[in-house]
């Protein structure tokens, strides 16, 4: 047991003095070579991106786009991270902090798991600091990049309505298979998805809705409940992502009454493409991950070379349907290819 | 004897928790009793079934498995991943590996408890949750896997006859798993081994039972079975995701054993209890989704529930120490 002891002990001695001596290394290197900013003219700049998670297949995406902005622009160094699940807050509040009081950090990018906690964090700090996916209610933050949840929602909400009239019904009744039940952006999805459905004409059953937090398998069993509560049929089963809304999907297929239902999700990942091409899920509400990542890195650059940003910089949700879904797959492969 | 009379009048008294669960239900929802529901029911208790029979070994020997579900998740991820990025097609290999390393995850926890000596398998286990929460979304890359073999998909998606919608393959195979394990803890010489070594794992090691080997073997199980949940959860949703890694499945799991009248002290616990147990967690599930309930009041039920089966496992516990004082006092 002692030797075990000496011998962690030992690495962990080793792997300090390694991590001390390349800084070591580094610093002569930095001395002898003229920096960036003096050979090519560009000053350089540190940003620190903090997404909600980086662990769904839809963050990877933004994490690709602000990636990608840093291999265009080799001055910007972006250093992405974020919580191991959606629910992490405190993971989170704690990188938040850390950065914050970063000194070599420039700017910020953050896409808040909880705003009104980020609103309180940020208060004072003066670098630029750009909100993403969510928006931050706070003077501090100089811009927003992305589309509303409920905006997305909204226009889910609505194309789905319109394609189940479409499909012959008459009656555009709609249920949700909602995610976490107080999570900002399933209530924010699920204000849109009403508005949307309400505004096609259709009715928004909030009594029913059903809450499965975002896992597939407890979607499984809100459709089955659904299914026997309404054995006539439902125009639209929204789903709050496509785990749920593919596995609804799959749990009403070869019932009769629910061959006409549209299956709507949201997020328009590689599966669901696949899925709706397959005809399982209908249609998808997506946002424009890759291009958040893209331009939010890219404002917090143009604030840091002293322009003054637009208070909100769109990056347009869109639906896939079965017209559009195997371009959309075509285009989520090649980001992350 | 007496024994088995104690434990048959618990498990009287939980078959009338579910049928008075039952019948509220049915006088909520009419639709409860429909035939279809209750295929559901027997669909959704089948997830949890696999994994109680892993948990209930591991309860027995006064050990707990905290990473079943995590388990089930990894493996379903893995072979979602091989699927994708080796492009194996074959149902019966992916499922193969599946077992194979679900199995190879209860060893590890196993060899953790017995062989490096960890002090409870509680951390362990904890510990292995969150590797397998990670591999499972690396191997993925964090994707969403959807597309699998129809083999694969067969055990949780496969209905036989048409009473209902059709009775579920996986509820069948968890009923002849439960026989099978019934027999196996009360006949063979290894279930009762599990048995004494919860009981007293000091006395059993002095009567000559390599309880290291024991042990391994339930966290083997429990792996396994992990794996079986796994498969069957990619038949019932078709998809596998990595960030369900985090879902409270063992919760439910442990729960369901409890309400079974398996005991965190270990040497109790019943096959045909925690059948019992699965059901009335998925009759609870079942009637929360038909009501339309909120999270906030399923959060506090299944809370109540788990509560009142621990209360019902300390009191029982308090009881029997009270009856051998008795006992020893003749």
């Amino acid at each position: 047991m002692k030797k075990f002891f000496a011998l962690t002990m030992a690495l962990v001695m080793a792997l300090s003095l390694m991590a001390c001596g390349s800084k070591k290394e580094e610093a002569p290197a930095e001395s002898t070579n003229p920096p960036a900013e003096e050979s090519s003219g560009e000053q350089e700049y540190n940003i620190s991106v903090i997404l909600k998670t980086t662990s769904s297949e839809y963050w990877g995406y933004v994490v690709a786009g602000a990636e990608a902005y840093m291999a265009d622009h080799p001055n910007v160094h972006v250093e992405v991270k974020g919580a191991t699940s959606e629910t992490a807050y405190d993971e989170q509040q704690n990188m938040i902090e850390t950065d914050m009081n970063n000194a070599d950090i420039d700017g910020y990018v953050i896409a808040p798991l909880q705003a009104d906690m980020v609103a309180n964090m940020i208060k004072g700090q003066t670098k630029p600091i750009v909100a993403v996916d969510t928006n931050i209610d706070a003077p501090e933050v100089l811009s927003f990049v992305g589309t509303s949840n409920e905006d997305a929602g909204k226009l889910g909400g609505e194309a789905a309505a319109n394609l189940a009239k479409e499909r012959g019904w008459e009656e555009i009744k709609c249920i949700e298979i909602a995610g976490v039940q107080g999570d900002s952006t399933n209530e924010a999805r699920m204000r849109g998805y009403a508005a949307g459905i309400e505004a096609a004409g259709g009715t928004f059953l909030h009594d029913e809705i059903q809450y499965a937090n975002a896992v597939a398998d407890q979607a499984v069993t809100c459709m089955e409940a659904i299914m026997q509560n309404h054995p006539e049929g439902i125009a639209v089963i929204c789903a709050n992502n496509d785990d749920m809304a593919m596995a609804a999907a799959r749990a009403a297929a070869g019932n009769e009454a629910y061959a006409n239902t549209v299956f709507l999700g949201f997020d328009g990942i590689q599966s669901a493409c696949k899925s709706i091409l397959a005809g399982e899920e209908t249609m998808s509400v997506c946002q424009a991950g890759y291009d958040m990542g893209y331009q939010s890195v890219d404002a917090v650059v143009r604030a840091l070379q002293g322009e003054t940003l637009d208070e909100f910089i769109e990056a347009k949700a869109s639906i896939v349907d079965p017209d559009t879904a195997q371009e959309r797959l075509e285009l989520l492969q090649g980001y992350l290819a | 004897m007496t024994k088995k009379k104690s434990g048959s009048g618990f498990q009287l008294g939980t078959i009338l928790a579910l049928v008075i669960m039952c019948v509220f239900l049915a006088l909520s929802n009419s639709n409860f009793y429909s035939p279809s529901n209750i295929m559901s029911i027997f669909k959704q208790t089948a997830f949890n079934a696999f994994l109680a029979v892993g948990m209930l070994l591991c309860l027995i020997t006064a050990g707990i498995d905290l990473s079943v579900g995590a388990n089930a998740v990894f493996c379903a991820c893995l072979m979602g991943a091989l699927k994708e990025s080796f492009g194996i097609n074959s149902g019966i290999l992916l499922m193969l590996i599946a077992v194979v390393a679900g199995g190879l995850v209860g060893f590890i926890n196993g060899t953790l408890l017995t062989r490096l000596h960890l002090p409870h398998p509680f951390v362990s286990t904890l510990g292995m949750k969150n590797v397998l929460w990670g591999m499972a979304l690396l191997v993925t890359s964090s994707k969403m896997i959807n597309n699998f073999p129809k083999s694969v998909e067969f055990l949780g998606n496969q209905t036989i006859g048409t009473f209902g919608g059709g009775f579920p393959v996986g509820f069948i195979v968890i009923l002849v798993l439960y026989v099978i394990m019934h027999i196996f803890l009360g006949k063979t010489a290894l279930g009762r081994s599990i048995y004494c070594a919860g009981g007293n794992m000091e006395a059993s090691r002095l009567s000559g039972i390599n309880t290291a080997n024991v042990l391994t073997f339930c966290y083997t199980l429990s792996g396994i079975m992990a794996a079986l949940a796994g498969i069957y959860s990619i038949g019932r949703s078709g998809i596998c995701n990595g960030a369900n890694a985090t879902q409270p499945y063992d919760t439910d799991a442990i729960a369901a054993c409890i309400i079974g009248g398996a005991s965190f002290t270990g040497g109790k616990g019943t096959m045909f209890g925690t059948m019992l147990g699965c059901l009335i967690i998925a009759v609870l599930r079942n009637g929360f989704a038909m009501l339309s309930i909120d999270s906030s009041v399923q959060n506090i039920v299944l809370g109540l529930v788990i509560i009142l089966a621990v209360l019902m496992d300390v009191i029982r516990a308090q009881m029997d120490a009270k009856r051998r004082r008795l006992a020893a006092g003749k």
